[in-house]
């Protein structure tokens, strides 16, 4: 209807400008009612509008949607695995993933997708976005999207990491298509019974990528290590990513025959002299410039703490397996801790050792760290989450104390070291659940209120047979908002794993097992 | 009658009110939880030492609270009925204890007064007094329409594309002026139509649109006289003109019926004002209606409405042309049941539909559409309706959350999809499945 652009037009500039268009040309009635229109009586007052509103509701009452492009994307492949429908648990999922915490999230979706159900479409959204803000959580969500999930995932880019091959699909499809943690999935599959294949598959992918996929996938290489991998590790020593190096780095660590560990053990050595029935250490004078190939920076970070010959020690003694310690001066881990506390060089073998015991775990060596805890808190959760959970425990339950006095750092060190969907042991669970009653029954929980929220951390950590301990917590008629509000969290958590650890296996499960791998707590 | 969680949280005042709601889920905060045929209710334990309580009339459903908030439903109402969707199994059936006892029947003793009070013959009116009060507001109407349409004539010989924000305290105070000239319908329509200035790629075009159909208001005025009864009674509501509720249920076009409810949608006016659309059709009649109510400082709503159930009603059409706007004239109190699924119609004749319905009554905002083969798709900024085999689509209105529930819904295939059309933007309330039954999704919470 080009009468209404021309109409558009004078309306743009003003009639006091350009006169009122004529409807020349338009036939049949609605052209006579246009002409009728412009043809007043009295005055010219209104008319432009006047004939606007007959042509607007002509094109209201005769609107053509508009035509969009054909959409080749096919509909969402349907879902082998069926949706939950079960009111009271989508209710409680719902609101886990709009108010977490995270391992509450994590513990409800991964213990659906392990009962074979997947996420109705009503939750997806919901679940889409909690794996968009918390990169921990991704894993557990894309195994509870399903291929309706998948589907809409694709279509936001907010949502793109949970987009990848169909979990359906075979090996090499979801090599070929899937997202990065597919891949690294698919490769690290492959490592256990090929390593020498899966290498080879990452070599020749490698030239490709881009550096943030090139550490995620090199670092599935850590499944199987073997002296074979050298040769293609020691070549990414010279990646131009920082990211990618230290990838390397702290695999060749676990090779002690490797050529990079011999460099560094020739730079480290020199440095490390007996005096009398003790050792003398000494820093690094200056810097090296053969570092560069083991990855070693010469120039000190502007804001580091340590000193510029501290830095240059530091590195050297992360990339050196700390059985070489041992070895070499016949001391025990321990021993060495009180050795180094005594130097002028404390910070930077701390340091180094800490991280070096982070790339390749040494139960010996966590264990004397953990012991003398003393300055670097934050590492503790790290430390505690290499050790087996009996070794572990140890050091939680000397904490704890007879009167469970240290059950706040306890929780916090346990929520740090067990991943999602680990819990602590039954018995330690029991244990903390009890001293955390006792503190809320005894009245602590009026002014601490760091406890307050150690309870809801711990209502989302604990064993689920401790969970009884921590459901109906003594309320009072008068409480501040603050303490009712911790109090309801930490119901609402309770019983938000309880309900969900009824959930019944899906006829989906029983039929198949291939996704229950993810264990329920 | 059994409400499903979403039905629940449609009943919902605010989005506040619903999170609340959720909040107070844990059975824990309730030592009481029961039901009887009629009702629900249960004893919240809140901040204070007594337990709230809080009971719902299931022919409503109708809420009732002991707690201070002025909310309608209550968050308490709200919560009671949630657990009740959730988990049947936490109430145990009995007799009512005579907190809820004693409300019922009061109820019941309202309703019956309330129906006598109908059947005695209405006070007389005066008709001369009620001419009389028509002609004085006409003329304050007139007065008012003179000053727009020469206000309006100012704007087109200026140009519409010498306006900006600088503008807007104008237009503003010409919105005041026709709310003061008793025509708030037009002021209504000035205040939307100044929010379109600047907005938007091709807003001049949008802007014509609007003020050329208020011109065809405004030029309707003077001639009121000569247009036929049902004509001025769409001017007067096009004018915003209150229709008398007693003269409407005495003299309005019956129709009883049995009312699915096609879609509602809450649109928040102001923080005190919330609009409530309901939309029904007619499971015998065809007709499809309009419940138009509003609820001030979250008192909520009297009647609550459940999107895709169907009840049994006697409805009262406002008159006028093609009229879809009514009233509730009876509502038995019988529970609401699922009901089939909408009757299908062919994209063409919904066209059609739309096409006389707009020729009846050029000046119906909104036009409620159902379309049978829609797949909500995503298609550079805008989010669109395509409608069936034909690569036509609709731009759609709705907050991107919604609609990514809606696209999870449909997963790429054809929904049935109900909602409100404005001539430029679908605005979907309800989408059922293909198979049809309940509603996969309705639109929750209130739009602003």
């Amino acid at each position: 209807m080009s009468h209404w652009n021309t109409l558009l037009q004078t309306a743009l500039v003003g009639t006091a400008r350009q006169p009122v268009p004529a409807a020349d040309g338009m036939a049949g009635d609605f052209g006579a009612l246009l002409q009728a229109l412009q043809q007043p009586a009295d005055s010219a007052q209104g008319v432009l509008l006047r004939v606007a509103g007959a042509v607007a509701v002509g094109r209201r009452a005769g609107f053509v949607a508009p035509g969009l492009p054909a959409d080749d994307a096919p509909p969402a492949a349907n879902d082998l695995s069926p949706a939950l429908g079960d009111p009271a648990l989508l209710a409680v999922i719902a609101d886990a993933l709009a108010a977490g915490p995270q391992r509450l999230q994590h513990e409800v979706l991964a213990v659906l997708a392990a009962a074979g159900w997947r996420l109705p479409p009503s939750l997806l959204p919901a679940a889409l976005d909690a794996g968009r803000r918390d990169t921990a959580l991704r894993p557990a969500v894309v195994l509870a999207l399903g291929e309706r999930g998948r589907w809409l995932a694709a279509r936001n880019d907010d949502w793109r990491y949970a987009v990848g091959a169909s979990a359906q699909a075979d090996t090499q499809t979801r090599w070929d298509e899937g997202s990065i943690d597919q891949r690294r999935a698919v490769l690290a599959e492959q490592r256990r019974d090929d390593p020498a294949g899966a290498r080879e598959r990452l070599a020749a992918e490698l030239p490709q990528l881009p550096a943030k996929e090139r550490a995620v996938l090199i670092g599935a290489l850590a499944e199987n290590l073997g002296p074979d991998d050298e040769a293609l590790l020691e070549a990414q020593l010279k990646d131009r990513a920082r990211d990618v190096r230290q990838t390397v780095v702290e695999l060749l660590q676990r090779l002690p025959a490797s050529a990079h560990v011999r460099r560094v053990e020739a730079f480290l050595a020199p440095l490390l002299s007996p005096q009398g029935a003790t050792w003398q250490l000494n820093a690094p004078e200056a810097a090296d410039p053969r570092w560069k190939d083991d990855a070693i920076d010469a120039t000190r970070p502007t804001h580091d703490s340590l000193g510029e010959r501290a830095w240059w020690l530091y590195q050297l003694v992360r990339q050196m397996p700390l059985a070489w310690w041992t070895a070499r001066t016949g001391l025990t881990p321990a021993a060495l801790l009180d050795w180094a506390a005594t130097g002028d060089w404390h910070d930077a073998l701390l340091r180094g050792w800490n991280e070096a015991v982070l790339a390749a775990p040494d139960f010996d060596w966590c264990d004397a760290l953990l012991d003398r805890p003393r300055g670097h808190r934050g590492g503790v959760g790290p430390l505690l989450a290499l050790l087996p959970r009996e070794r572990r425990e140890r050091h939680w339950a000397t904490q704890l104390g007879d009167a469970g006095e240290g059950v706040q750092d306890v929780v916090a060190f346990a929520d740090q070291a067990c991943a999602p969907g680990n819990t602590p042991s039954a018995a330690l669970s029991l244990r903390i659940a009890q001293a955390l009653r006792t503190r809320v029954e005894r009245g602590d929980l009026v002014n601490d209120y760091v406890l307050r929220q150690v309870l809801g951390t711990a209502a989302a950590l604990l064993h689920l047979d401790a969970l009884p301990l921590l459901a109906d917590l003594p309320r009072a008629a008068e409480e501040s908002p603050g303490l009712a509000h911790a109090l309801a969290d930490t119901a609402r958590i309770v019983r938000a794993r309880r309900l969900v650890a009824t959930l019944p296996l899906s006829s989906f499960s029983s039929s198949s097992l291939s996704t229950s791998s993810q264990g329920r707590p | 009658m059994s409400l499903s969680t979403e039905a629940v949280l449609a009943l919902a005042p605010d989005d506040a009110s619903a999170k609340a709601a959720k909040g107070l889920l844990a059975p824990a905060k309730w030592p009481t939880l029961a039901h009887s045929d009629d009702a629900v209710w249960g004893e919240c334990q809140g901040s204070g030492s007594k337990p709230y309580q809080t009971q719902v009339d299931l022919s409503g459903p109708v809420f009732r609270c002991s707690c201070p908030s002025r909310k309608f439903p209550c968050k308490h109402g709200l919560a009671l009925m949630l657990l009740r969707a959730q988990s049947e199994a936490s109430f145990t059936a009995g007799a009512p204890p005579p907190w809820v006892a004693d409300w019922l029947a009061s109820r019941r003793d309202k309703a019956e007064k309330k129906e006598a009070r109908a059947a005695e013959p209405a006070a007389a009116p005066d008709p001369a007094a009620a001419a009389k009060r028509d002609a004085q507001r006409w003329k304050r109407i007139e007065t008012g329409v003179q000053e727009l349409a020469r206000w309006l004539d100012d704007q087109t010989q200026r140009g519409l594309a010498a306006l900006g924000s600088e503008q807007a305290e104008g237009w503003a105070a010409m919105a005041a002026r026709m709310v003061d000239a008793q025509a708030p319908g037009l002021g209504q329509r000035i205040t939307q139509a100044a929010e379109l200035i600047g907005a938007g790629d091709g807003w001049p075009a949008r802007l014509l649109d609007r003020l050329g159909r208020l011109q065809l208001i405004v030029d309707a005025v003077p001639r009121r006289d000569s247009l036929s009864p049902a004509t001025r009674a769409d001017l007067r509501a096009a004018l915003g003109w209150p229709q008398d509720r007693e003269a409407l249920l005495a003299d309005g076009e019956r129709v009883n019926d049995h009312w699915l409810v096609l879609g509602q949608c809450l649109d928040e006016r102001d923080t005190k004002l919330v609009e409530r659309h309901v939309w029904l059709q007619g499971r015998a009649s065809g007709r499809r209606a309009l419940l138009l109510d509003y609820s001030h400082g979250g008192r909520g709503f009297e009647t609550g409405w459940v999107s895709g159930s169907e009840r049994a009603a006697v409805l009262c059409f406002y008159p006028g042309h093609a009229s879809q706007r009514a009233v509730v004239a009876e509502l038995p109190a019988e529970a609401a049941s699922t009901a089939a699924p909408v009757a299908l119609h062919d994209e063409a004749s919904e066209w059609q539909r739309m096409a006389q319905q707009i020729a009846a009554n050029p000046w119906q905002p909104l036009l409620p559409l159902v379309w049978a083969d829609a797949v909500p798709a995503r298609h550079g900024d805008q989010w669109w309706l395509r409608l069936g085999a034909a690569s036509q689509a609709l731009p759609m209105q709705l907050a991107a959350a919604e609609a990514w529930q809606l696209m999870a819904h449909s997963g790429g295939a054809p929904l049935r999809v109900f909602g409100e059309w404005d001539g430029e933007q679908f605005a979907p309330l309800t989408a059922w499945a293909a198979e049809g039954g309940t509603p996969v999704w309705t639109l929750s919470g209130a739009r602003t």
